[in-house]
């Protein structure tokens, strides 16, 4: 596996923050926000979970350290080989969720 | 290959690297510096600590020569004269801790003219990095956090930044404060 880029795997993100802290250069960016867990067995305490709202890796700060992808204690993050395609502004660097499938 | 380790006196470096080299410890290998700033005990004589490794190729043993030099006056004196190939080591530790080599060439080598401050110091702060937010800050789930969380690398700002209320910061305390574990709570 080539490292040319970072993939998300949503399913599996906790929106636990940790490759958010753990990242040398700030780039990713995570928002999420609790619900309730549906369908509990009656009696049963309610309780919630975390669904996440934005994940974004920004891949002009980026350094491909992969510290994320090893720290990620959920395998949510894996390497991808195809790289970063080219863009004109340093915004479009910012890539969110649906970019990073 | 055997190491041993010597420690010599400041006053006594260019002397200790000059006999080293008589001894047959002819090929220099580097030259360095540490900031030990906070490691009381160890170094209470100084703060920065200049390391130089010398092998003789030979007999197939090394030695590393390290001194102690004060924070306040780091200066020691340049081993150009001995080892001419220590003169880009000595321009790199130079600029990077603002250690002066006495004799040595003053010249900078890796930074900028315009560079202002000593980035290996200990207490040498990336002020962009004071000064944005950081993404890790948040908790999971979007709820506000009731701990105050710094990132490593980046002071409390009772400590440096604006807030600091009594001007300059004392170096020991910007470094203590910029050190921890990867999240820390900020210190009340």
């Amino acid at each position: 596996m080539s490292h040319g880029a970072i993939r998300l795997i949503e399913a599996n993100c906790t929106s636990c923050m940790i490759c958010a802290r753990e990242c040398p250069s700030w780039c990713i960016t995570i928002d999420s926000h609790t619900e309730p867990i549906p369908d509990l067995p009656p009696g049963a305490r309610e309780r919630t979970t975390n669904v996440l709202d934005r994940f974004a890796i920004d891949w002009s700060l980026c350094m491909f350290c992969g510290i994320c992808v090893e720290e990620c204690p959920f395998d949510a993050l894996e390497w991808a080989s195809d790289p970063v395609s080219g863009v004109t502004t340093a915004a479009g660097l910012t890539h969110e969720i649906e970019e990073l499938r | 290959m055997s190491e041993v380790s010597r420690r010599v006196s400041a006053a006594e470096w260019h002397e200790a690297v000059a006999a080293a080299k008589t001894d047959g410890y002819d090929y220099f290998d580097w030259l360095g510096a540490v900031d030990q700033i906070g490691r009381a005990g160890e170094f209470d004589e100084g703060d920065f600590e200049v390391i130089t490794r010398l092998v003789d190729l030979a007999a197939g043993r090394a030695v590393l020569l390290r001194t102690v030099i004060p924070r306040n006056e780091p200066r020691l004196a340049s081993i150009v004269d001995v080892f001419a190939g220590a003169g880009w080591h000595e321009r790199e530790s130079g600029e990077l801790y603002a250690i002066d080599f006495i004799g040595g060439d003053p010249r900078r080598l890796l930074l900028s003219e315009d560079y202002v401050g000593a980035p290996l110091r200990k207490d040498a702060v990336l002020g962009a990095r004071a000064g944005i937010d950081w993404p890790g800050a948040k908790e999971p789930g979007g709820a506000p956090s009731r701990r105050r969380m710094v990132p490593p690398g980046v002071p409390e700002p009772e400590i440096w930044g604006d807030r600091n209320p009594e001007g300059e910061p004392d170096p020991e305390e910007v470094a203590q404060s910029a050190v921890g574990g990867r999240v820390r709570r900020r210190r009340r």
